[in-house]
């Protein structure tokens, strides 16, 4: 009954976005991802909706990327192409493009995804659905999972944890991430925030921005983008650290207003970064020192705690993957990916949680994400001075 | 020295070292017949408008003793000598002249001018030649600021309208296609690909609109907050403040900088940051892309031994063969009319009508659709036979008269040149329209001429 009231409620959301038919700005703000743009507008060609204009931002590409960009732009299969000779960081060219986005709706994709055909019209009708909408997530997946071992853990762990948790958090109203490689936006609301500040982690930082104005985040599950996944662990490690070192530079730190009774404090925003927080900060360190104890005092116990844990996390990944086979509309495809499930409790319990643990150590006590060269210096180098 | 011999009747002949010269003092006083009883011309100081017409009056001669004759100028006010004098003297003393004039002379007797070109082109071609070849030296361009393409050939601009530039360099192209000269390089132009005129205004545009109404402003990227946008948003007065987090922008490279700049439509609020380059005319008024001007080479011309050896022997037939035959549309019209009316006693001929579309010709500029126009007929050609009879109205509308076919064979003769015809037009262009479409009717009594052509 109540599915099927969703169902209603999502049609006379779709007619309205049909019959306003406001145009829609996408955003594609980065640095070398030439290569991917033409499979991107080929991607976007496919849509069911299509009254956007198209916006790439070049940050300072040292490859063939403004070529590209500039012949496409030509051709028309770009409505604008912006340059910036100078690197500014991820930020200040997803900054340049609001400035010159005209859409009533903003849409923010990385360069290398792809999209269902219906993606960029799912991921606007929330906004339909509830005026108060500020942003909205859409769900991305793993395209390359067969590629590797380290692809496919990374595609049941997004299933898990980006499918399925945005789905129940943004149920509760606790919802803080919009993917930086597929997310929508009001822009009113983005430039009375001030657009993107510097990352990394801006895409978390932008949705913890616009809850404390006041808006609420919704996860999208049918608006579903497909990316590539570090194909090696190498490559992983680089990504989690700078991913893991923003949650204490944003969530701990720029952001510890949420969690003090202010003004405008508000139980969801608490509830929504304390649960981040707690999760994956407290309990991680609650996880090492358990582990410490259960080496020291418990040592003899350990052939009975090791396999017991084994078998107990292994039962949850199963658990949860049936859980995901429930939502997913990829079902057939995502079959392929249970046969690893055994390995996931080696991959987040060891892999994850150690990559996360240094990552809180090195930004908790060094502050390192500043020296991340994901940003030029100049920025960092102000925001790192203005504890931003 | 020189002697003067006579000075009535506003005429006045000079001789030295045996040659006799005529003086003329304004254009009244020329006179074809005068000319051809002496060995030189000098040209007194008059109007430049005047020594302009006169050299036009002796250089359009087709008698050789006349266009080529030594022409000399009292006048030193020229000293591009554009005009193309074989000298100058004060008349005083200058035997330097009567010696250039002998050698000019002499090599007159050279050339051959009693088998000649029919047509126009080459006519003005071996002119030309043949006036390089007497005067033993090069055509080379000289910069003129009134010339359609800024540069000015002296003698062959003579035997032209004024402003047939390009016609020039076209007909001086011809003699290098046919290895009658040798060139090098000076310079490219580009004109207008529908006068040919470069008199060009070059300006940036709106991609979108092209209007010409475009202001460029810098984009500002703050380092601390990592706002843009452009730089009317941070401007304060004199200062630059961000109006994200209200911080005053004090050092360029230390605070903030300018990555771009972007261009704003004025009219069409189109913004963007490669503006179009437009060249607009100024004698026709066409706004035409740079990529679309005509590109011409201007060289320096020299004769090659062909060129000396066509200039002796004169025209070689062969070189008439490789033009292509076709009728004008009228003396088309009048063939076929003769044929209707013949077919009222018996008729195997067939009329052959194809249109080439539209959207394939119109892009071209004038020079373009002749061009185009000259190779679709060299094409057509080669599928009918020698008696058939071929004409063209414009760029797009092609007649052929085939004689002595059925319809059947004038069937299979228009597919194949349909055929043809499509597949090289279609190969130069992404539109697979019909491109090329053929129609045919036999020729019979009713037909009316003015309704098939």
């Amino acid at each position: 009954m109540k599915r099927k009231d969703r169902s209603d409620r999502w049609q006379v959301a779709r007619q309205k976005l049909y019959i306003e038919n406001p145009l829609i700005s996408i955003i594609i703000p980065g640095k070398n991802e030439g290569k991917h743009i033409f499979k991107l507008v080929k991607s976007l060609a496919e849509q069911t909706y299509q009254h956007f204009e198209l916006i790439v931002v070049d940050d300072g590409s040292d490859d063939q990327t403004p070529l590209i960009g500039k012949n496409l732009e030509k051709r028309g299969l770009i409505d604008m192409f912006i340059r910036n000779e100078i690197r500014g960081g991820k930020a200040s060219a997803a900054n340049t493009a609001l400035a010159f986005a005209k859409g009533k709706y903003i849409v923010h994709l990385d360069a290398d995804c792809s999209f269902d055909r219906d993606a960029i019209e799912n991921v606007v009708v929330p906004f339909y659905l509830d005026e108060k909408t500020g942003a909205v997530g859409g769900n991305v997946k793993v395209r390359n999972y067969g590629e590797s071992l380290c692809a496919r853990l990374q595609a049941i762990e997004y299933l898990k944890t980006v499918s399925v948790g945005r789905i129940i958090t943004s149920y509760l109203g606790i919802y803080k991430i919009v993917s930086g490689a597929f997310g929508a936006f009001k822009p009113d609301i983005l430039k009375a925030i001030g657009g993107w500040d510097i990352g990394p982690g801006l895409d978390g930082d932008i949705t913890v921005k616009i809850r404390k104005s006041g808006y609420k985040i919704h996860f999208e599950p049918t608006a579903v983008c497909l990316t590539n996944a570090p194909a090696k662990f190498k490559v992983l490690t680089k990504q989690r650290l700078r991913w893991d070192k923003s949650i204490i530079r944003f969530r701990v730190r720029k952001h510890r207003d949420v969690y003090f009774p202010h003004a405008n404090f508000k139980w969801l925003n608490f509830i929504a970064l304390f649960e981040n927080v707690f999760y994956n900060v407290v309990l991680d360190i609650t996880w090492i020192i358990y582990t410490i104890d259960v080496v020291l005092n418990y040592w003899s116990l350990m052939g009975f705690i090791i396999p017991m844990n084994f078998v107990l996390y292994i039962s949850v990944s199963y658990i949860q993957m049936l859980s995901v086979y429930l939502f997913s509309e990829r079902r057939k495809e995502e079959l392929k990916l249970w046969n690893v499930l055994p390995l996931m409790s080696i991959y987040t319990g060891l892999y994850l949680r150690t990559v996360r643990t240094v990552a809180y150590v090195k930004e908790f006590f060094f502050k390192q994400s500043y020296d991340d060269p994901w940003n030029p210096v100049k920025s960092s180098s102000k925001a790192k001075q203005y504890g931003l | 020295m020189l002697q003067v011999l006579k000075h009535n009747q506003a005429k006045q002949y000079i001789e030295s070292q045996g040659l006799k010269f005529l003086v003329l003092s304004s254009v009244a006083e020329y006179e074809a017949a005068l000319l051809k009883e002496v060995d030189a011309v000098i040209l007194g100081d008059m109007e430049q408008r005047d020594t302009a017409q006169l050299l036009k009056e002796v250089r359009r001669s087709r008698d050789k003793q006349l266009y080529l004759k030594p022409i000399f100028s009292v006048m030193k006010n020229d000293p591009s000598n554009s005009e193309g004098f074989d000298g100058f003297t004060d008349l005083i003393s200058n035997k330097g002249i009567a010696e250039k004039a002998r050698k000019i002379l002499a090599k007159i007797d050279e050339v051959n001018s009693k088998v000649v070109p029919h047509d126009f082109e080459r006519q003005t071609l071996f002119k030309q030649m043949a006036f390089m070849y007497t005067r033993d030296q090069l055509l080379g361009p000289i910069t003129d600021r009134y010339s359609k393409i800024g540069y000015a050939f002296p003698f062959i601009e003579s035997l032209l309208t004024d402003g047939a530039s390009l016609t020039l360099i076209n007909i001086l192209k011809l003699g290098l296609d046919q290895g009658l000269m040798t060139t090098k390089l000076v310079d490219k132009i580009h004109t207008c690909n529908e006068c040919q005129g470069n008199y060009l205004n070059f300006r940036e545009v709106c991609p979108k609109c092209s209007s010409v109404d475009i202001v460029a402003k810098d984009l500002v990227h703050h380092f601390k907050c990592a706002h843009v946008d452009v730089i009317d948003k941070f401007q304060n007065g004199d200062e630059l403040t961000c109006p994200k987090c209200d911080s005053k922008l004090r050092h360029i490279g230390i605070d903030y900088d300018k990555p771009s700049t972007m261009y704003s439509c004025n009219d069409c609020h189109h913004q963007f940051q490669d503006s179009d380059m437009q060249a607009f005319c100024i004698d026709c008024g066409k706004e035409e892309d740079t990529a679309n001007l005509l590109e011409s080479e201007i060289n320096t011309y020299a004769l090659s031994e062909r060129g000396e050896h066509l200039v002796i022997n004169g025209w070689e037939n062969e070189q008439d063969n490789q033009h292509i035959e076709h009728l004008s549309l009228e003396l088309f019209r009048i063939m076929l009319g003769l044929e209707i009316q013949r077919s009222k006693a018996s008729s195997r001929s067939v009329f052959v009508k194809f249109d080439i579309h539209q959207s394939v010709v119109s892009p071209l500029g004038k020079e373009g659709r002749e061009q185009f126009q000259r190779e679709i007929l060299g094409i057509v050609k080669s599928y009918v036979a020698a008696t058939d009879l071929l004409s063209t109205k414009n760029a797009q509308e092609y007649f052929i008269l085939l004689n002595d076919n059925t319809l059947e064979e004038a069937q299979e003769k228009c597919q194949i040149i349909e055929h043809n015809l499509t597949k090289l037009i279609a190969d130069n262009l992404t539109t697979k329209e019909d491109l090329v479409l053929g129609s045919l009717q036999q020729v019979t009594s009713d037909l009316k001429v003015e309704h098939l052509t």
